[in-house]
């Protein structure tokens, strides 16, 4: 490799940048893993409705029943689920989450090796990943914490809330539109706070067609060519 | 126009200089291996360029352990970041100067 820089000075701007983008950011997220986990979330979600559903033999239980019985409110009574349909929904909610992650992983390391691992790769991985996994794993201990004592009436909100955090906080190692897609999450999940019925719909939304429109948004703007 | 070129430092007259002054100025450190793979050179090559600007004083070194193993990491100074700032703005005028 030759040492000494060309008398051109654009090229030698365009190297300085060059480094300066590869020692601090990875773009090797493929726009198939976001529609990968987007599509298993939305197969995933319509899976646990017909679990709420008691395998299509009563009407959907909202995840909470919250206001069930409060005077001034839906008056229908509570109808807990089974134990054994809870057991199928936790184990439901863990095998969508670890697809999801496999298939995304699966993709982004096909792109990165497609594209030639970009130099400084590690470090910058290393990086994104504990941005990543802070706030998911605050996250996972509410969600766990919920699943002890039985009470999904936040799972939703939180659930969303933490994932959306945790894609603003390692945005600045990676494309910065995903930022944009956390701010979304976050919105989504306050905005379950408020909306308890809709749980289900809202959770649909933000893992699986959010999700699936990034994908294919940064899939037409960085990975087609 | 011929001043511009004055002002550009004869000492990032190099590709890996270069490199290391851009990769110092947007990460808080970095460590030997991560230099070395970011700029893809050789052990001997990166070692002696950080020298000269270690000498310059243009960088810092932090030698530490990560185990048993040495961590060498860099950082850019202030002086470090001013020179390479100043460099930069040359190489922008005399693009400006030749369109």
């Amino acid at each position: 490799m030759h040492d000494n820089i060309s008398n051109n000075p654009l090229e030698t701007l365009k190297e300085i940048r060059k480094v300066m983008q590869q020692s601090t950011r990875i773009f090797s997220l493929s726009g198939w893993s976001g529609i990968w986990a987007g599509s298993v979330a939305l197969a995933g979600t319509a899976w646990i409705g017909y679990v709420l559903s008691d395998f299509g033999r009563s009407e959907m239980i909202a995840l909470s029943d919250f206001d069930a019985g409060k005077p001034g409110y839906d008056a229908r009574p509570i109808r807990a689920i089974s134990a054994d349909n809870l057991q199928v929904l936790f184990y439901s909610v863990l095998a969508i989450f670890v697809l999801a992650v496999i298939g995304a992983v699966f993709f982004s390391y096909a792109k990165s090796k497609k594209e030639g691992h970009a130099a400084g790769y590690n470090s910058v991985a290393r990086k994104l990943l504990i941005n990543m996994a802070i706030p998911i794993g605050t996250g996972a201990a509410f969600l766990l914490k919920f699943a002890t004592e039985m009470n999904y009436h936040y799972f939703v909100p939180v659930s969303l809330a933490f994932y959306g955090l945790a894609l603003i906080n390692c945005s600045k190692y990676t494309f910065t539109e995903i930022k944009y897609l956390g701010l979304l999450e976050v919105l989504l999940g306050l905005l379950a706070l408020f909306l308890m019925r809709w749980h289900l719909w809202i959770w649909g939304t933000g893992f699986g067609l959010l999700h699936i429109i990034y994908g294919i948004l940064m899939w037409y703007k960085y990975d087609k060519r | 126009m011929r001043q511009e070129f004055d002002k550009l430092n004869k000492l990032f007259d190099s590709r890996v200089r270069i490199g290391i002054m851009s990769a110092l100025m947007v990460n808080e450190s970095m460590n030997f291996n991560d230099l070395k793979a970011l700029l893809d050179v050789t052990d001997g090559n990166l070692a002696s360029h950080l020298k000269a600007l270690e000498e310059q004083q243009f960088i810092n070194v932090q030698k530490g352990f990560i185990g048993r193993k040495t961590n060498t990491t860099y950082s850019i100074t202030v002086t470090g970041e001013k020179a390479f700032r100043e460099h930069i703005g040359a190489l922008e005028k005399i693009f400006n100067n030749l369109k």
